[in-house]
């Protein structure tokens, strides 16, 4: 019988919304550069994907799931950073990414609601639940036909 | 499978939380775990956002509201309390930029060097409540 791959382990895929884009976020956002590749292996299997970076200034927000990588926002970081970069628009904004000056409160709420929403506590349970009603039939008959 | 998480980090509105803590019950109510540096929810909405948060099988952390992700709250919920511990009082240094100065100040560093160290570090504050900082260690020990 083959050997499970580990590599093979289903990948999660973390979306990250930062709503602030001062010291703090900055660097969060290249911690997670960073660690883009350790955290893609065992034991987390972790993909780092972006929905939007906010700033008082302005705000990138994804149009697909793949469009702010870690890499993208590491470095719009270092930019801003260096005050060579904006997120108003001024700036090239990110392929597949809409760029929006000075978000107001209702703006931010309106990218925080199309953030793809993860799977909660509750429905981690429901679906570890719903594997074991099928693996324990599962291993029940292969049990039987060991006998 | 698909996780979901708000990093918030604005400015601080000492007065009423907001719109951090708005857009964190925002986050909660959409499903996201939410990861909070702000103090302005925790002193404000606290009991609610850890309500929304259990009601929604999310997580709210604040750990980096005060003293920078020293962890007090971690160590109060998991040492601390079970261990059957009461809050009488506390008294220290609440924030980093102290915390950094003076130690650098130990190590030899004049006090603008060991400024410059937590403003490159990205910890000083421009404007530190401490009463803030008070209320919030506060409400983590009364829960």
């Amino acid at each position: 019988m083959a050997s499970r791959c580990p590599h093979a382990e289903p990948t999660e895929v973390l979306t990250l919304t930062l709503v602030g884009f001062g010291s703090v976020n900055r660097a969060l956002a290249r911690l997670v550069h960073a660690s883009e590749e350790s955290l893609s292996r065992p034991p987390f299997n972790l993909k780092v994907r972006y929905h939007a970076i906010i700033a008082r200034h302005g705000s990138w927000e994804a149009l697909t799931t793949s469009a702010l990588r870690p890499a993208t926002v590491a470095r719009i970081a270092d930019e801003i950073e260096a005050g060579v970069a904006k997120l108003d628009g001024s700036t090239p904004v990110a392929h597949n990414c809409r760029a929006r000056p000075k978000p107001s409160v209702e703006e931010v709420r309106g990218i925080i609601s199309r953030t793809p929403a993860g799977v909660s506590v509750h429905q981690l349970y429901v679906v570890q639940a719903e594997a074991f009603k099928l693996i324990v039939p599962f291993c029940m008959r292969e049990a039987e036909l060991l006998g | 499978m698909k996780l979901s998480c708000l990093a918030e980090a604005i400015d601080v509105d000492y007065k009423a939380g907001e719109p951090a803590a708005t857009f964190l019950m925002d986050a909660i109510a959409h499903g996201s775990h939410v990861v909070s540096a702000n103090k302005g929810p925790v002193v404000h909405k606290r009991g609610q956002l850890l309500a929304a948060a259990r009601a929604a099988g999310v997580q709210y952390l604040h750990e980096s509201a005060v003293m920078d992700g020293v962890p007090i709250f971690s160590t109060w919920k998991a040492g601390f309390l079970p261990g059957g511990a009461q809050l009488l009082k506390f008294r220290g240094a609440l924030n980093s930029t102290t915390s950094v100065v003076l130690s650098g100040m130990e190590q030899g560093q004049s006090m603008n060097e060991a400024l410059k160290t937590a403003q490159d570090a990205g910890i000083a504050e421009v404007h530190f409540d401490c009463g803030s900082s008070c209320s919030v260690v506060r409400r983590a020990g009364l829960d």
